[in-house]
């Protein structure tokens, strides 16, 4: 039951990113369509791991789904590893400095943040 | 017809991670990402060997765009780098952004040149 729904919601976790990348085409050679897929990714896997599926009476089915499946399939590394490889073979080494590090530090900030928040509601849900 | 192709793509690859997840949480008990780290480098291994091929576009959104996009994650690898934050182990977090980011770019080269 689970893989079914980590496959039917990473149908669209896929269909999204791909959507976005149509949307956002790369600005001045930066790849601003996996950047945000990326980031925006961080925030929903930690938000729907430490909060949806502590406190929503869901089937954890559905969880997993929407965290492995929708936002793992939205998020990519292989494109982002892929993205970087080309910058350093067009000798772009400034620009994949830049990309590499929005999305570190931008990618750890967002999820710890992300993880902290989700607690700390969790927390208030519970009268101590 | 585009939509159809990642989106099927997606659903093979998110499956084969959550397998793959799922068999290195029964067999290996280490608190390190393993999972994690061997799919994204796995999954840039292979991106590379296709990206060599040339195959057409239509082939390309299947297996790169969906299997290979949907099989790496970006999301579940900076979550774990956050819990190892959290869990003040820096060492284990330094090896693992490290190891994920060279070995990305070089296992994606080493697939471009075979």
């Amino acid at each position: 039951m689970n893989y079914l729904a980590v496959a039917c919601f990473a149908f669209f976790g896929g269909i999204t990113r791909y959507g976005i990348s149509l949307w956002l085409a790369p600005t001045h050679g930066f790849p601003v369509a996996t950047l945000v897929v990326n980031l925006v990714g961080c925030f929903l896997l930690a938000f729907i791991s430490h909060y949806v599926g502590e406190v929503s009476k869901l089937p954890s089915s559905v969880v997993v789904g929407m965290g492995t499946g929708f936002v793992g399939a939205m998020t990519t590394f292989s494109t982002f590893s892929n993205e970087t490889l080309q910058m350093f073979l067009h000798h772009q080494y400034g620009l994949a400095f830049i990309y590499d590090g929005i999305s570190l530090f931008g990618g750890l900030l967002i999820s710890w943040a992300a993880i902290w928040l989700s607690r700390r509601l969790v927390e208030r849900r519970r009268p101590v | 017809m585009n939509l159809l192709l990642v989106g099927g793509g997606a659903m093979v690859g998110a499956s084969a991670r959550y397998g793959i997840s799922n068999l290195v949480k029964k067999y290996i008990l280490i608190t390190f990402p393993v999972a994690t780290l061997v799919i994204n480098l796995l999954g840039c291994f292979l991106m590379g060997l296709l990206l060599a091929q040339g195959w057409g576009d239509s082939i390309w959104l299947l297996l790169g765009v969906g299997a290979l996009g949907g099989f790496t994650t970006f999301s579940t690898f900076m979550n774990e780098a956050a819990m190892l934050i959290n869990a003040r182990s820096w060492g284990r977090l330094l090896a693992y952004l490290v190891i994920s980011y060279v070995g990305g770019w070089s296992l994606l080269w080493l697939g471009l040149q075979i």
